[in-house]
Parts: C-alpha cells; structure tokens; sequence
C-alpha cells in the first residue's frame, strides 16, 4: 500500500518559477501563474498597507501589484530592468507580485519537497509550502494563497464599493 | 430519475428565476383584473400563470407551495368558470396567497429551510370557495354576508366605508393604470435568452479594451501621416481605422443597450402597492403610469426601487387627503398620483407627482426648528424652495403620529442617499393645496460617469461629478484650524477639510504652489472640502472594481482607465464623509 503511494508520488511532478528577492531564490507553482510582466507605471491607492504597490492596467482590468520584499518585511529594493511582475491568479483573485528578477521554469519530482525547517529564511514560514532540492540547490516553494490573505482584508471586507 | 445536487441547484435557481417573474406579472394582472372583473383572458392568463408554478413546484416536491398554489388555483377556477365574480375581498385573499407563495419562493432561494404558515391563506381562500356557489345568480354585486366573512390576515382594518356602497367598490378602491396588455410580455418571452450578467459586463470589458487600442492605432496613424504623408498605404490606413473607430462606438453603444432593462420592471410593482395602500388608508387613488418602456441600466433600477417605494408611501399617506376632505376642496374624491418616466438626452427622468395637500414651507421650517434640525434664525432665512429640501434632513418628519407606512423620519435622507449614490440628482415641486412633483435625474448608465479629475501629491484622481458642488481657489492661510480640525470657511459656512494627499502618506511637498484648490463635495445635505494641488478637468470615465483584493478599501470606489491606458482612482466621497466623521475631535 505505501509502496503505491510512493509510486505515485514519484510520477508527481511539480513545474516552478523561480525568482530573485535579494540573494534568495523563490519558486511558485507554475498553475498559480498568468503571466509574467515586465514593471510598469503604477498608481498608489491610498489607505493600504504599505506593501501594497499599487493598481496596474493589466489589458482593461485593474489589479493590485503586491511588492513582495515588502510583504516579507526585507529591505526596499530599487527598480532595475530585471523587476518583474508575477501575475498569478488564487480564489478568483488577480494579484501581482512585484519580484527582483524572474530566472527559470523548473520540474522537480513532488517527493523531493520537504515541509520547511524552521530557519530556512529570513521569511516567516508561514508563508513556505515546502523546500524542494534539486541538483543540490535549495528551493523555497511559497504558499500563495497565504501570500493573498491580508488580516485587514476582513476588517475591510464589508464596505462595499461602487460596482 | 436522479439528478447530482449539481443538477438540482440549476433546476432549482431556474425554477425559482422564472417563478419569481411570473409571480411579480401576476400582481400586475390581478390589479388590472380587479379592474376589469370580467376580462376572461386576463383571468385564464392568471390561471395558467398560477397552474404553471404549482406543476414545477410539484415536480420539485415543494409541497407548501403546491398547497398554496392550489387553493388559489382553485378560486381563480371558479371564478374563470363564471361560478364567482371578483370582489375586493376575493382580491385580497388571492394577493395575500401570492405574497404567501412569494415568501415560499423566497424560502426555497434562500435554503432557509424555513416554514411558512399556509393555513390561514388557504382557509380563507376555502371560505371563499364555499360561500361562492350562490354567487353566480347575482354578478357584480357583493352579497352582504359575504362582506365581513372571510378574515384578511394582513391588512386587519375593517372596511366599513364600502358597506354603504357596495356597488363597484372594485371600481373605487382600486388605483385606476394602464392596462397590463400595454406592457409588451408575452413576445418578449420568446425572444429572449438569460445571460448572466457577469458574462455581459465581461464583453462590456472587452469592448473598453477595444477602444483603448483603438485610440492608440488612432494616434500611431496620425503620426504615419506626418512622417509619411506621401505613401499611398497611409491613406488606406487611416481609411480602416476611420472604420475600426466607427464600428467600436456602435459596438460599445451596442453592449451597453444590452445592460438596460425597462424601467417597468421596478414600475410594475406600484399598481398592487397603491392599491394596497388605499384600501389600507381608505383613500382613493388613481395611479397614473407612464413611459415605463424607458430604458436604464440594470444597476439604476436596482437602486430607484426603494426610493420610489418611499416617495409613493409619502404621496398616499401626507399628500393625499381623504376623499371627504377632497371633495370639500372642490377636487374630485380619487387622489391621482403620477409616475412617470422618460428620457432626455444623457439622462432619465423619474417623477413622482400627486394632487395632493402639498407641502407649506412653514410646517417644514417649524418640523425642523421642533426637531432640532435647523435653528429658528437659519430657517427663517430659507427661501421657498431651500425649505422644501429640509425634507431630506436625517430625522425629519412632520407627521404627528407614526403610522404603519410612514412618519418616522427615516425616510427622505434615505432617498436622497440612494439617488444621489447613482449619481442622480433630486428636485421637489410643491404647492400648498395644489400637489407634489419629486423628480429625479438619473445617468442613463452607471458605467458611465461625469468625473472631475484633480491632482494632488502627483497622483490624479477622479470625484464623481454628482457630488461635487464648486471649486474654490484659496492660499494656504485661508484654511484654518478649529479645534485641531482645519476647515475652510466659505460665504458663512464652514466646512471642514480632508487634504487628499494625506490619503497617500506622501506630502507634496516642494512642488506645491501658494494656491491650492478646494472641492466642496457632498452626499445627502452633508459636505466637506477637498484639498487638491490642481484640477484638471472634466471626463467621462467608465468605472471598474479594483478586484477582490482590493475591494473595501475605504474611500476609493472604483478606478479607471485612462485613454493612454493609466490607471486613475475614483474617491468614494460618502466613504471619506464617514472617515471624517469618525476622526476624533
């Protein structure tokens, strides 16, 4: 019985995008991801939390850019011409994560993650899924979802806006 | 046969859809029925209505409603056959089953689980059948024992008025209106499909998207022509994008249609309420509706639903006389109230008119001294007109007593909030002994609005123009602080301020002038100023949501794009009144 399970886990394969925040290496599941764009103009919206960049135009929607240094409490980071967008999509919400850099698309086997140590990071790992290995390189898979939920949100959640 | 609940659920919601909405048709033919006694294809109509819910309603086991829905069906028989005639008490038991039923529906959309009390209904509805078979020999004329037989569940007052003339009290009492044929049903039905309105606001989407490329292919072409005027190809270009453009407006204009609904969708309800509100007040009203083929957007018929609920209340219970007192005033004993609808330009005209007593400038003026509202010096100072929008005041009220429909003083602000959240504007008419006319003008869509845009701390911004009331340039010293609070004081009143760029924790800084601008914004009779670095003019902007995320955020209502594809906010000014409010002092 376990001998299935680990078969099938071995067959699992997880598709990455890795990204730069500082010298650390970030990967999301490939799933999440709409697009990736380069950095563009944004518009502040007040009364936000300060990691919240902005809304962009992203072809007629509006939606919000998260500056993820920001969200993990690491230091400002200056726009270069390798900051990217992350557009993913979770629970029908749109979000943009702005990141240093994008690197690469990569295929691990699911049963290499592991769930996260304790001081992998400077993030909370709260906000880890799991640490998956390849070639002997460490990769941090953030959990989205997590990334989105904003305590303020539900403090905010009931006043309606203009549709 | 088993479905998934998958399944069911879609059965369900399109059961209960098209339930709803034969059930809202049939309020307006049992008036027009009530009307017309012996109209039998209205009847039939009404019949096959009622017969078609219970037959869903059985396949789906919902057996409250079949029960309801029967014993309806059962009288509506009776009286199809000619067996009964249709009487105003007849009339009363049948809407209050379709309340009842209503209220089942209600239930079954909720999946409350919840029960209704069926029994009264439907026993009231069985003394009916009962006591009818003797009826056929004398049409149109109640029988005096039939009278104050079967008890009216809701509406206990007792209607002695009619007992002295029994004949035609249907006549009467009932609010005289178009005939529902007018409407345009039954080819609508087959003509017509469901779409969610998300998959329509999704197109709406695609066609602003449209635009905006158009614009910049309009922009690039005007650059080839300068650059190279002398090609033959830049010819043909600006041919097909002259097309592009043309076919996007209509486009646009097209999809836009597809949002707008008659406005008698909201009107449609009027006729059973006055009608219930006179036998209730023992009035007589005559109710009068018109252009309810008027188009608007889906959003705007939402909302005018509850204002002209109130506006209607007001008219029949403070603007109306009793027919004695009428009468006596040389008026004919019917009140008439008027509800209309029509177009003009870019906007909707919704009026709400009766013959009533009209409103005394003076009785307004004391109400809102009594009340607190206003001090006697400023009321004294108010022209006619000034006074008449005292009504809109929170807590204003000048009824004596409260009455089941209105007086307590909720009512007006509630109106004027409503309307001029979609960016309407109100205006009231009265004459002492003449009448009442409450008007409103409403944007002939919400996805549309006139914005002012202005900047501050280097963003723009973009305020409803329906809540702006003027721009004001002032220096800097002319804002000043009263108890730690800066207002501005313009022409006798003080306003207090909001800097827009303290929204953004970003002062502007060096980049400000010794002149700023002040907007002075209001929702309802509330105000406040708006301090702006600059303002830019004038726009017609198409709102979106800032999506889920962002959703709530307080003091923005929406964003928009720009032609050259930014991305401006749009300030939600009641959200800022209420900031403002709750700041401490």
């Amino acid at each position: 019985m376990s001998n299935l399970t680990e078969d099938k886990k071995e067959k699992e394969i997880l598709q990455l995008v890795t990204f730069r925040l500082g010298n650390e290496e970030f990967s999301l599941d490939i799933l999440k991801v709409q697009e990736i764009i380069r950095h563009m103009e944004l518009t502040r919206v007040p009364r936000t939390p300060d990691f919240v960049e902005g809304v962009i135009n992203l072809r007629g929607r509006v939606i919000p850019v998260l500056d993820l240094r920001k969200r993990f409490g690491l230091s400002a980071g200056a726009k270069t011409h390798e900051t990217r967008i992350i557009v993913v999509d979770v629970d029908d919400r749109t979000v943009g994560l702005k990141v240093d850099a994008v690197s690469e698309v990569l295929r691990i086997s699911a049963d290499t993650v592991e769930p996260p140590p304790a001081l992998v990071t400077n993030i909370e790992s709260d906000y880890i899924k799991g640490v998956g290995k390849l070639d002997g390189r460490l990769l941090i898979l953030l959990d989205v979802a997590r990334i989105l939920t904003r305590s303020e949100k539900d403090a905010l959640g009931n006043v309606v806006t203009a549709a | 046969m088993s479905f998934s609940s998958n399944e069911m659920d879609d059965i369900i919601n399109d059961f209960v859809a098209e339930a709803s909405e034969s059930l809202e048709a049939l309020d307006q033919k049992f008036v027009g029925l009530e009307k017309n006694p012996g109209d039998t294809k209205l009847l039939n109509d009404i019949f096959r209505s009622v017969h078609t819910i219970k037959g869903a309603a059985g396949f789906l086991g919902f057996t409250q409603m079949v029960e309801a829905t029967h014993a309806a069906e059962d009288v509506l028989n009776k009286l199809r056959k000619g067996e009964m005639t249709v009487t105003p008490v007849i009339m009363d038991a049948l809407l209050h089953a379709i309340d009842l039923i209503k209220k089942i529906l209600r239930n079954i959309k909720d999946k409350s689980g919840r029960q209704e009390n069926v029994e009264h209904v439907i026993s009231s509805l069985h003394d009916i059948l009962g006591g009818a078979a003797p009826k056929s020999a004398a049409p149109s004329v109640p029988s005096p024992d039939e009278i104050p037989a079967p008890v009216i569940p809701a509406a206990p007052a007792p209607i002695p008025k009619e007992e002295p003339r029994p004949v035609e009290p249907a006549e009467s009492a009932a609010p005289r209106e178009a005939r529902p044929e007018d409407a345009p049903q039954a080819k609508d039905k087959e003509q017509s499909i469901r779409v969610d309105i998300d998959r329509l606001d999704a197109v709406l989407n695609l066609a602003g998207e449209l635009v905006l490329s158009r614009n910049r292919l309009m922009r690039l072409g005007t650059k080839m022509n300068e650059n190279y005027s002398e090609s033959e190809l830049t010819g043909q270009m600006e041919e097909a994008i002259g097309q592009l453009d043309l076919v996007t407006t209509d486009l646009q204009l097209a999809i836009m249609k597809m949002r707008m609904q008659p406005i008698a969708k909201v009107f449609n309800k009027f006729p059973r309420m006055v009608r219930d509100l006179a036998r209730h007040n023992n009035k007589e009203i005559d109710l009068t509706v018109s252009g309810e083929e008027t188009e608007v957007d889906k959003t705007v018929i939402e909302e005018i639903g509850d204002p002209l609920v109130h506006l209607i209340r007001n008219a029949v219970d403070h603007g109306l006389e009793p027919p004695d007192a009428r009468e006596a005033a040389g008026k004919p004993r019917a009140g008439a109230v008027k509800l209309g609808a029509y177009q003009e330009g870019r906007h909707i005209i919704v009026s709400v008119s009766d013959d009533g007593r009209g409103m005394d400038p003076n009785v307004i003026r004391q109400a809102a001294v009594d009340k607190g509202l206003a001090a006697r010096e400023d009321a004294d100072a108010l022209s006619h007109k000034e006074c008449l929008n005292l009504i809109f005041m929170p807590g204003f009220s000048t009824a004596k007593e409260v009455s089941n429909i209105s007086g307590r003083g909720v009512g007006m602000d509630v109106v004027k909030t409503n309307i001029t959240r979609i960016n309407g504007v109100i205006n009231i008419d009265s004459e002492i002994g003449k009448g009442t006319r409450i008007t409103f003008r409403l944007p002939l869509t919400l996805a549309i609005i006139q914005a002012l845009t202005v900047e501050a701390a280097g963003e723009v911004y973009g305020i409803p123009l329906s809540t702006v009331i003027e721009n004001i340039r002032v220096t800097g010293s002319e804002i000043k602080t009263v108890r730690g609070k800066e207002v501005i004081h313009i022409r006798e009143k003080v306003y207090p301020i909001i800097r827009l760029e303290s929204l953004v924790d970003r002062p502007s800084g060096a980049a400000s002038s010794d002149w700023k601008y002040i907007v002075i914004t209001g929702v309802g009779e509330r105000s406040f100023g708006l301090l702006v670095d600059k303002l830019h003019g004038q726009e017609e902007i198409v709102m979106k949501s800032m999506g889920e995320y962002l959703k709530g955020t307080e003091g923005i209502a929406g964003a928009c794009i720009t032609g050259d594809g930014n991305v401006i906010l749009i300030l939600d000014v009641a959200g800022l009144l209420e900031t403002l409010n709750r700041e401490p002092a």
